[in-house]
This record gives C-alpha cells, structure tokens and sequence, in this order.
C-alpha cells in the first residue's frame, strides 16, 4: 500500500492519485461506496430530501464518478435497495434452513430477520420506510420482497396443515407481521423487534399447525429468549 | 316567488348544491368554517385519489372545494396541514363507524364480523377515503405517516376490546395477534386498492372474518362463521 495521505479521509475511500489498483476493483469499490452513501444520506435526510450532492458527499465520490455509475438519485436508490434486501434474503435463508421442521424453520428465520432489522436500524428504516416514498419502482420492489416474504411464511406445498385455510390466509398473516414490523421500524423502536418473536411465530404458525405446535414454539421462543436476556448476568 | 315563467333570471348565479349562498345567509360564523372545512375535507380527498399527493395543489384543493384563496389560508397553513386535517376527519368517521358495531352488538363472533364488514363497506363506499387513509397517507410525510400508526393502533385497541369483553382470559393468544390482524387487513385492503379492485372489497368478508375469528374462536367456530358468510356473499 502507499503511504498514506495526510488529508483527512474516510478510512473506506481509496487514495487519490496512482494506488496500483486494478480499475475493476477500484470502480466496484466506487460503486460501494455510492451505494453506502445513498443509504446513509437517505437515513439522514429522508428519500424526498436527499440530493445527489449529499449522497456523492458522504460517499466521498466526484459528480462525475456517480454520473458515471448511476443516471440519478433513484437508480442509485434502487441499487442500494436492492443490494440490501439481497443480503437481507441471503441472511434470512441461511437461518431458515438449519431448521428441521417448518415451524423451526420460520422461527429461525424470522429471528435472523428481526435480529438483522434491530442490528442495523438505519438500513431498517431506508429500506421499509423511505422505499415506500421512491416512487413506482421502489414500490414495485416492495411489492415483490413482500411475495417472497409471503412465500418464506407460508408452509411449503403438500404440507398436511391441521387447520382448513382460506386462500387469503398467508396473505392476511404475512400483512400483519409486516404491519407490525413496519409500525416499530418507522418510529425508531426497532431495537424491540427481536422481542416480538415468539407473538409473531405464534401468528404465522396458528393457521397452519394449529393451537398446539403454535402455542408450544411460542413458549419455546419465550424461553429461549428469557435465556438469552439471563445469560450475560450470570 | 315568482310565477315561474323565467326561473333562471330570477336565481342566482349557478351554483355547486354544497355551496353555502354568498351574502347574507343567517348561519353563525362556526357554522360556515365547519362548512368550509367539510367542503376542504372532501376536495383534498377527491383530488389526491385522481391527482395523487404529491401531484396536488393548493390550487386544486381551493378550486374543487368552491373556497377562496384567502379561505383555505385561514384554515390551513398549506397542502400537508389541509391533507392531515382530511386523513383526521376521515379516519374520525371511520372509527366512529366501528365503534358504534361495538355499542350495537353483544356477541363475540357477531362484533369480530361486523367490525370487517364496517371497514370494507366504508372504503367500498367512499373510493376516495381508501386513497387518502390507505394509499396517499404513505406519500403525504412523516407525520401522516405516524396517523396511520395511530389509526392502526385505535383499531387493534377496538379489537382488543372486543377480546376483553368477550372472551375467557385463559387461553388467550398473545395480545399482539390483534395488532397483527388489523395489520393483515390494512395489507390486503391495501392491495386491492393499488390494483383498482375496491369494487370488490365485500367479498373479502368471509375470508377476512375467518383470519380474525381464528386465533380467538378456534376452528370449528371460525369456518362455520366463514361458510355461512360465503353462502351469504353468493346469494
């Protein structure tokens, strides 16, 4: 590595100048760091607000090198978007399929997600908040993390559910959980989602496996989670 | 009066039927701001449902509405303030509906049912009221934003009652179903008025009804109530 510049610098830029570094890298790594800066600029200014200016400050990028990644602030958004919901998914997965059963699976599942949401609670609020005033592509976006969402919850195909289910049931259940995430994120009380776990598990469950699997993985997670609020102190 | 053989010279200039007569008309100054209000309430409606927010002007709002310039100033400090002042009236009558199902009907499942068909009719009914409750209220700002979670947290509390007065402590389900109920119906709601399917809303009943009556009821009860509601939907 060269030595170092004496300007202040974000530690994530690149020095300026000649650095040897292949140009692949050096644009994938401008691309990063506009996507970054679009999330914190939206996290701080709001969508609506948030100016080109803002987001090529925080990112540390020149006018020209976002013109030359993104035509406009809503390309950039959406990239960003999507860049998180993928990592998100990809999180959500690998929990989910450590379980067993399809009711460990969601309760792992959802118990990455909430943990992931309460994590980084300025990416929470970009993604389920200000998504939603980016205008028709953004909400089209959200249209369709909702299905896969919807698809996530719902039990797999040939699955004997106890309970007669009603077509829009997944769909009923899936809106309220989404509701009642939405509902912590937007007033910044996101830290309390992981503690909504085992109410929400109950709610996803009851249709499909009925009162007695749901009720039994809703004190499951309660008692893993007492656990868990133990532990540090012992 | 006159004979009748020439109305139109007789009356005034034509005149929108909601319009207050201009001059001297007999009613107290609160009467006519609660008149002009009224009449706001509804324009902001109707515009931001063709319009959508963003797209709407005081401009519009003042010339659907039949108020002056100076009369929509007097009222409201702009276009948000005159948006959070309808979403406050409508959501206001919406909750005023449902809380009269709860004055009128004793039973459980009876409340649960007439508390979905309630909200569906009210949308059904007024096109207009579903844009600025469920959709425009998203694009409207922060503050309308925490209305909507107001909103959605009056309707739990409605359902939450509804629990209390009607169902056995033991065994209830956590209390956060409820929330999440009201939550799965706004969401639904919500998408068949994206896609301009609000004509259709009644028929979400049975379903709907069954999603709410499960967590409290059981199964048995729960279908039963669906199956006389589908029988009732087809007829």
């Amino acid at each position: 590595m060269s030595a170092r510049s004496p300007h202040a610098r974000a530690p994530h830029q690149l020095p300026s100048g000649r650095h040897g570094l292949p140009r692949d890298f050096v644009v994938s790594n401008q691309r990063e760091r506009i996507l970054g800066g679009v999330m914190i600029a939206v996290s701080r200014e709001g969508y609506a607000a948030t100016r080109v200016e803002d987001i090529i400050a925080v990112a540390g990028v020149s006018r020209r090198t976002f013109y030359d990644h993104f035509t406009n602030k809503e390309q950039a958004f959406l990239a960003a978007y999507d860049l998180v919901v993928e990592q998100l998914r990809g999180g959500v997965a690998g929990a989910y399929m450590t379980g067993d059963t399809w009711a460990s699976k969601v309760r792992r599942g959802l118990g990455a997600f909430l943990n992931l949401m309460a994590m980084e609670p300025e990416i929470a609020h970009v993604c389920i908040v200000e998504a939603v005033a980016a205008g028709p592509q953004a909400l089209e976006r959200r249209m369709r993390a909702m299905e896969d969402f919807k698809l996530f919850l719902a039990p797999p195909e040939g699955t004997r559910s106890p309970v007669i289910v009603s077509p829009l049931t997944a769909e009923t259940v899936v809106g309220g959980v989404y509701e009642v995430i939405y509902a912590r994120v937007v007033s910044h009380r996101t830290a309390e989602l992981p503690g909504l776990l085992p109410a929400l598990l109950y709610s996803v469950l009851l249709p499909f496996e009925g009162v007695e699997v749901a009720g039994a993985e809703y004190r499951r997670a309660v008692a893993s989670a007492e656990a868990r609020a133990v532990a540090p102190a012992s | 009066m006159g004979t009748g053989t020439f109305p139109l010279t007789v009356s005034p200039a034509p005149q929108d039927p909601n319009q207050l007569p201009s001059g001297r008309h007999g009613l107290t100054r609160d009467e006519v701001v609660s008149h002009q209000r009224a009449r706001v309430v509804e324009a902001v409606a109707d515009v931001v449902s063709v319009a959508g927010y963003a797209a709407t002007t005081v401009e519009d709002i003042i010339v659907t509405a039949r108020v002056s310039r100076r009369t929509f100033y007097d009222l409201h400090s702009n276009k948000q303030d005159a948006f959070l002042m309808a979403y406050d009236a409508i959501s206001a009558r919406l909750l005023t509906a449902l809380g009269e199902v709860l004055e009128q009907e004793p039973a459980f499942t009876d409340r649960i049912r007439d508390l979905i068909a309630t909200f569906l009719q009210f949308f059904h009914d007024h096109p207009p009221y579903a844009d600025v409750l469920l959709m425009e209220v998203m694009a409207a700002g922060p503050e309308a934003v925490e209305r909507r979670n107001w909103t959605l947290d009056a309707l739990a509390a409605l359902v939450l009652r509804a629990v209390d007065e009607g169902q056995p402590k033991r065994g209830r389900p956590p209390e956060l179903v409820a929330e999440g109920i009201v939550g799965g119906m706004y969401e639904i709601v919500y998408a068949r008025v994206l896609q301009g399917r609000t004509a259709r809303l009644l028929d979400l009943l049975p379903d709907l009804t069954f999603s709410a009556l499960l967590p409290y009821v059981g199964q048995d009860a729960a279908v039963a109530e669906q199956r006389r509601l589908r029988r009732r939907v087809k007829r």
